[in-house]
């Protein structure tokens, strides 16, 4: 007898297997409460690295008061680990995931946020990120800016080899800079950061002065930023960026490791350099493995496959947390997520209606809902990492406020229309915010689409894969609200995202023009006495607080999952903390 | 034919919106967009691109990858055997399991093992690659610690034979979900079928054992509609295997040709493309092949 498909017996075949899908469901089996989702890929192309572009300003005077005439620069962190967890050890090997192939070369168009990683442990800088994000010593012993502001003199050091014997000079900062970043040809990946950089002298050969359009007090900051230095020796007459033998293979390095071997889709293996001119490091070797699914990251991170790595899945941090094995630790990011209106439409030019969505989006739970909580609402692009200069009492305050945010739209001239959406000459309030899908926006969006309901404001969310909506919204400026965020250098000079030159083609997204705002920024930009600085970003950080050229949402804390016997990471977001890789070591 | 898809993939990936990952950078200047732009040769009409390409590839050059500047078929030669090994392990535990799974379920038809058989192939057809991978990940590199988790070998290049077959089972198994079910089932529908033929009946009513009559006989003529079934799941493991890749961290084609679309790598796109075309339509032949060999009534044309 045929078996009818509405047999008895085919219905608890399907009901069996239902239990059975159910119980492999269930919480306690899977580490992440969601799926790992397809549009969740650790990032390959860049969006969590994104520097600055430096814009024009104005000249001024006065000496540096950021490490100057050879005063000591911020000293490293110290690890507090290490004073608790005993003498450090030699050897053993830390691995590390990487989402896709590493590019090793900081400056190719192709080095995004997995070889930013790489970058930073082969290729030293002339600054490196300290100890409260001011930049510290590396290839330069010390600098200084010219009294007039327009150079800064690096100081360089003497006892550094490349991974090929050949000694490091003067001539690799002329190289790196005045043939590789300003070269308008080539468009090198950060060059956009040293666009007050005219060009670079050798002054002798262990000092460099770079010469500049204009005062540029972050630039010590900005070469502690994906900014490593190449060997010129090592590219001969090859064009940098076409040079595989390098840039995918064995590149000439003068880093605490060196490759020993680079495996498409699989791992860059590196291996101590005995030379390294800040001493030898601990670690035998240190792997960049290619694991590009994030559970499968944390599953191997619970295994010990993984050393030490980025919770990207906030959502499995409790599970994370649970085992014994491993630690999981907050860090500061200069870091922060925003809701861009834009200013070509007409509705969105009135502070007022600004400050209504600030106080009208939950900000709190939203950090709560996709951020597990390990996050702080932002007013301002101060992040709080910078504890130099952020001081939260100089922000205005947009806690959570429906009614406020309605009486702030009722003054803008914004009533309730027949079916509850806010209307004004006939209009309703009624716009499209497009979605980049990447990491916690979509769930954010969600979430914001609930507040402005709330309020009378109707937001359609269209969701667009990350490739073409950077085109949409980034390339095009074709969008009317969306919610992105910006990462920048360890310096509060926020000039480029903010300024009117830098609206409609630059990192300006929302096209915000402000005369009185740009002065601030400006200020900022060059001024080179640190009390008198910090007096302007109080000052900056105060005006953008209060009117919002960006609504300001969050910033966010990167969680570290770092294996039990990892010892010796300082307290630095894991970008920075791969500058000190020499002091890792492994309790056996 | 790969003329064919050549031109209409290319058409179709550079008309696609957005653009090479290194112009859609947010930390991209419109100035750099410009210069990398030209330095790609991206400034040119597609119809022109398309000749200077299909003029390299009759050379055997298909192009240079947009997102490592590695030549496209070094890339595609790096990855390509991974996923043949993969593929070809999960297609033939499929068929060293599915067929006598197959061939149980249809002898012993509505009984207790026909019916697990078919639990076990709703729940094979059901499952997502992704969740079985990471469950079986849990279960048994987390908390047994049994079997590696991702990659090929454990390091690097160097790996004896029982590190890589560690690497495999996972990967391989949960790959071969994705194909199982479906030889299971046509493996037990198609034996059925045979199994009603005259010529069974007059092979048992002369005597011949059971199994000698379901072996001898019933099997082979029941394995050609299978193995053309066999023929159309190729494409299914080529697809199934860009989860599983991404999951265990297997260096293939699948996760290669996500990564291209995704980052808009024009020449690798179609480069691989023009290559996975090329597996398929041999895939077919084989089927082909095999029919001659399995029905003696067919003979190459």
């Amino acid at each position: 007898m045929r078996m009818h498909w509405l047999h008895w017996r085919s219905g608890a075949a399907a009901l069996a297997a239902l239990v059975l899908f159910g119980a492999g469901c269930s919480p306690a089996a899977a580490p992440a409460t969601q799926p790992a989702q397809p549009t969740n890929p650790p990032p390959t192309t860049a969006a969590a690295a994104q520097p600055t572009a430096a814009g024009a300003a104005k000249p001024t005077t006065a000496p540096a008061s950021q490490p100057t005439q050879a005063a000591a620069p911020a000293q490293p962190t110290q690890p507090a680990q290490a004073q608790a967890a005993g003498q450090p050890q030699a050897g053993g090997t830390v691995t590390t995931p990487i989402g896709a192939d590493p590019t090793m070369n900081p400056w190719h168009p192709n080095a995004f946020v997995e070889s930013v990683f790489v970058n930073r442990v082969l290729f030293d800088s002339l600054t490196r990120p300290g100890k409260d994000l001011a930049p510290a010593a590396d290839l330069a012993t010390s600098w200084d800016a010219a009294p007039d502001g327009m150079s800064w003199t690096f100081h360089l050091r003497d006892d550094v080899k490349w991974s090929d014997g050949q000694p490091f000079t003067a001539d690799d900062v002329l190289f790196t800079f005045n043939d590789i970043v300003l070269n308008q040809a080539l468009a090198a990946t950060g060059k956009g950061n040293f666009t007050a950089v005219q060009n670079v002298e050798a002054v002798n050969p262990t000092t460099v002065k770079f010469n500049l359009s204009r005062p540029f007090s972050a630039l010590p900051s900005y070469l502690a930023y994906n900014a490593g230095i190449l060997p010129r020796h090592a590219f001969a007459s090859q064009d940098p960026f076409n040079d595989n033998a390098f840039n995918k293979g064995k590149p000439v390095s003068s880093g605490p490791f060196k490759v020993e071997s680079y495996a498409s889709g699989d791992s860059v293996v590196l291996t101590r350099n005995d030379a390294y001119f800040g001493g030898k490091p601990y670690l035998d070797k240190l792997v960049f493995k290619v694991v590009p699914d994030a559970n499968t990251q944390i599953a191997q991170a619970l295994s010990g496959e993984l050393s030490i790595m980025i919770l990207d899945n906030k959502a499995a941090v409790d599970r994370v947390k649970s085992a014994q094995q491993v630690r999981v630790e907050p860090r500061q990011l200069v870091q922060y997520y925003w809701l861009s209106l834009n200013q070509t439409d007409p509705r969105f030019t009135d502070v007022r209606v600004r400050q209504a969505f600030d106080y009208a989006i939950d900000r709190q739970a939203i950090i709560t809902a996709v951020e597990k909580g390990y996050g702080k609402p932002a007013n301002s692009a101060i992040v709080p990492a910078f504890t130099t200069y952020y001081d939260a009492s100089h922000d205005s305050d947009y806690a959570f406020n429906p009614d406020k945010a309605k009486q702030l739209l009722a003054s803008a001239g914004w009533q309730p229309g027949p079916d509850g959406i806010l209307q004004k000459d006939g209009q309703p309030f009624q716009f499209t915010m497009d979605v980049g899908q990447r990491g916690v926006l979509q769930p954010t969006n969600e979430l914001i689409q609930q507040n402005l309901k709330a309020v009378g404001i109707q937001a359609d969310l269209n969701s667009m894969e990350w490739n073409s909506y950077i085109q949409k919204v980034v390339v095009n400026r074709d969008y009317t609200a969306t919610v992105n965020w910006w990462v920048y250098p360890n310096d509060p000079d926020v000039f480029p995202y903010f300024a009117s030159s830098a609206a409609g083609k630059g990192f300006n997204i929302p096209g915000y023009k402000d005369p009185k705002l740009d002065a601030l920024l400006t200020a900022v930009q060059t001024e080179t006495d640190l009390a008198k600085r910090k007096q302007d970003v109080v000052d900056l950080q105060s005006y953008m607080s209060a009117n919002l050229p960006y609504v300001f949402m969050w910033y966010p804390q990167e969680l570290d999952v770092i294996n039990a016997n990892l010892q010796g990471v300082p307290d630095l977001n894991l970008r920075d903390a791969m500058h000190y890789v020499q002091e890792w070591w492994l309790k056996k | 034919m790969l003329l064919l898809v050549s031109a209409i993939t290319f058409l179709l990936v550079n008309l696609a919106p957005g653009g090479p990952a290194s112009l859609m950078r947010m930390d991209a200047t419109p100035e750099q967009r410009e210069a990398l732009s030209l330095r790609l040769g991206l400034d040119q009409p597609v119809p022109v691109r398309y000749v200077q390409w299909l003029g390299g590839a009759l050379h055997g050059d298909l192009g240079t990858s947009l997102g490592s500047n590695e030549p496209v078929a070094l890339r595609v030669v790096q990855r390509l055997p991974n996923t043949l090994l993969l593929a070809g392990v999960a297609l033939a535990l499929s068929i060293v399991i599915g067929i006598p799974m197959g061939v149980v379920a249809a002898l012993r038809r509505n009984s207790v093992p026909d019916f697990l058989l078919a639990a076990v192939s709703i729940l094979g057809v059901s499952v997502p690659a992704f969740w079985l991978g990471i469950i079986l990940i849990l279960a048994l590199s987390v908390n047994l610690n049994w079997l590696p988790s991702s990659g090929i070998t454990s390091t690097a290049g160097e790996g004896g034979l029982v590190d890589r077959v560690q690497h495999l089972i996972m990967p391989a198994l949960v790959l071969s979900t994705t194909v199982l079910p479906y030889v299971v089932r046509f493996t037990r529908s198609a034996l059925l079928e045979v199994l009603h033929q005259d010529y069974v009946r007059t092979a048992t009513s002369k005597g011949l054992a059971r199994v000698r009559v379901v072996f001898g006989h019933a099997l082979r003529n029941a394995l050609v509609p299978v193995v053309s079934i066999i023929g159309t799941l190729v494409p299914r493991l080529v697809g199934g295997s860009v989860v599983t890749e991404s999951v265990f961290g297997w260096p293939g084609m699948g996760r290669l040709a996500i990564e291209a679309a995704n980052g808009r790598d024009y020449p690798l796109i179609v480069g691989i493309t023009v290559i996975v075309a090329s597996v398929v339509v041999l895939s077919s032949l084989i089927v082909d092949l095999a029919y001659t060999w399995l029905d003696p009534r067919i003979r190459l044309a």
